[in-house]
């Protein structure tokens, strides 16, 4: 009987066996977690991505209700902030004295010459912030934030850069602006201005001037506008405000309402709109056929010269009409001041 | 004994096997492993690439437009080739290789690009998957840092029947690796 001594042949595959599992399984298991760790890394732009996107809504316009003590309200459209090129400069205006939501820093600007574009830096010198044309791509940048600002443009806040290259054609879509984020902005025209040129009506009425029996005035206080859109306006010019409700009107029976201003001289036209129905009222009468009902009238005023202070606009309607209407405001008389705001 | 001194040296060459064995696997799960982790830089930094393309202007048959170039999950130095490539592959993304570049002589056509950034002169490409996407010589530009949005300056002059197109490419490991691409 031989006593076999050292391992066996046996023990020994086994052994480098447990060694390679040993060093197979967490190699496999690191391996293994490579996609998880990257999945994370997609994760992790992603919020970043978002952001960028969010920060061009920063441009478009949003919904600003003022409203003061005697109940009167003004809905604007507004973007935060507007992008304007202008008196061979470019300017970031707040539109509400607050910094974008999305913090906005321009990193470089760019202008097309006429073959190519041109990209500048932002410099600041003398208290004063100016464009620069480069060669060298550097890490520069400006913080475009209402506390920033060094100018005023039509009384709003604003940030005033001059540029060294004009646009072709002095084209202000050839003026563009290249955020934190890489995203472009291009920049609007200066005449385009007045679409964030708030304007408030400070006090209005109407007031009776003689009685139709059909006519049942009420007791309400002036009256409620609303105004929602403005266009074709011209550099802080008020030229039309649009879409103010004029009266309220129950209809019983069916005929025709024939409506028209008074001459005035502020006014070149206008235009009424009684539920489905829009017709010119100014300068010559509009006719509505009208059937039982309730409805709302409102009105379009397009000025003669585009208003830049307060002016005082007062009106007299004239109306003819073959049915019975009872209005909820005084139909007669018109009378708004209207003020840009300063 | 002789069963002994027999038994010891099948258990040494068995060791030895497994030793042997364990190397090649090891070299090879090295090497594995070091792809899968090029492979999984690209393609972060392809996820995190961000590109806008300004308005492009047309003026005396030549392009202008610039594109910025951002990138949420990496900050090193990234490099671009531009070049035409027929319209008739505008929606094959396996045609996107400097192999169907218009080229003159032989030479690969490339628009002018401004600001001035550094050349490298590239043989071969791959994609993120780690697959050849091209072998030939091609011209890279590199930005150095893309800390900031980068704007680059290209002035097209495509012939006929071609559009361009710029590839973006990482340097990992001496390897050239695409991260992605835009129509111009």
């Amino acid at each position: 009987m031989v006593m076999r001594k050292g391992l066996s042949g046996i023990i020994g595959i086994l052994i480098i066996l447990l060694i390679m599992i040993a060093i197979v399984v967490p190699v496999a298991m690191i391996m293994l977690s490579q996609p998880t760790a990257q999945q994370q890394q997609i994760e992790n732009a992603l919020p970043y991505k978002n952001l960028a996107q969010e920060q061009y809504n920063d441009f478009q316009p949003i919904q600003i209700i003022q409203e003061n003590i005697t109940n009167k309200r003004v809905i604007i459209t507004l973007p935060p902030v507007y992008f304007i090129y202008g008196n061979n400069s470019v300017y970031f205006v707040f539109t509400t004295n607050i910094s974008p939501p999305v913090p906005l820093i321009i990193k470089y600007l760019s202008v097309f010459n006429g073959s190519q574009w041109v990209i500048l830096n932002i410099t600041h010198e003398k208290n004063s912030w100016y464009a620069k044309v480069v060669n060298s791509i550097t890490n520069g940048g400006m913080i475009i934030s209402p506390n920033e600002s060094n100018t005023k443009y039509f009384g709003f806040p604003a940030l005033q850069i001059k540029l060294p290259v004009q646009p072709y054609d002095g084209q202000p879509s050839f003026v563009s602006a290249v955020t934190q984020y890489g995203n472009v902005i291009y920049a609007s025209p200066s005449t385009s201005l007045i679409l964030i040129f708030p304007f408030r009506v400070i006090s209005g009425n109407f007031s009776k001037n003689g009685v139709v029996s059909q006519w049942i005035s009420s007791s309400a206080q002036g009256f409620y506008e609303t105004f929602s859109t403005f266009i074709s306006t011209e550099r802080a010019k008020i030229t039309q405000i649009s879409n103010v409700e004029m009266f309220y009107a129950q209809v019983t029976g069916a005929g025709v309402l024939g409506i028209t201003l008074e001459p005035n001289p502020y006014i070149s036209k206008a235009i009424m709109t009684i539920g489905d129905q829009t017709e010119e009222i100014y300068p010559s009468a509009g006719y509505f056929y009208l059937t039982s009902g309730n409805y709302t009238a409102y009105i379009t005023l397009y000025f003669a010269k585009p208003i830049t202070s307060q002016t005082v606009f007062a009106g007299v309607y004239n109306y003819t009409t073959s049915i019975a209407i009872y209005a909820s405001s005084y139909l007669y008389n018109f009378y708004l001041v209207i003020s840009p705001n300063s | 004994m002789e069963n002994t001194v027999s038994t010891f040296i099948l258990v040494v060459a068995t060791l030895l096997i497994g030793l042997v064995a364990l190397g090649l696997f090891a070299f090879y799960f090295t090497q594995q492993y070091n792809l899968t982790k090029i492979q999984d830089q690209a393609e972060n930094i392809a996820n995190g690439l961000y590109i806008t393309v300004s308005k492009n202007v047309t003026i005396n048959g030549d392009m202008s437009l610039y594109l910025t170039v951002n990138d949420f999950n990496y900050q090193g130095s990234i490099f671009f080739t531009v070049f035409y490539v027929p319209n008739i592959y505008k929606n094959d993304t396996q045609y996107l290789t400097p192999q169907f570049a218009y080229m003159s002589n032989g030479q690969i056509i490339y628009p002018q690009i401004k600001p001035s950034y550094s050349e490298v002169q590239v043989s071969t490409l791959y994609y993120t998957n780690l697959n050849l996407l091209y072998q030939g010589s091609v011209t890279l530009w590199e930005i150095p840092n893309l800390s900031s949005p980068v704007p680059i300056v290209l002035i097209l002059s495509p012939p006929q029947g071609y559009s361009a197109i710029i590839l973006f490419f990482a340097q990992i490991q001496n390897k050239y690796i695409e991260v992605g691409y835009e129509w111009l």
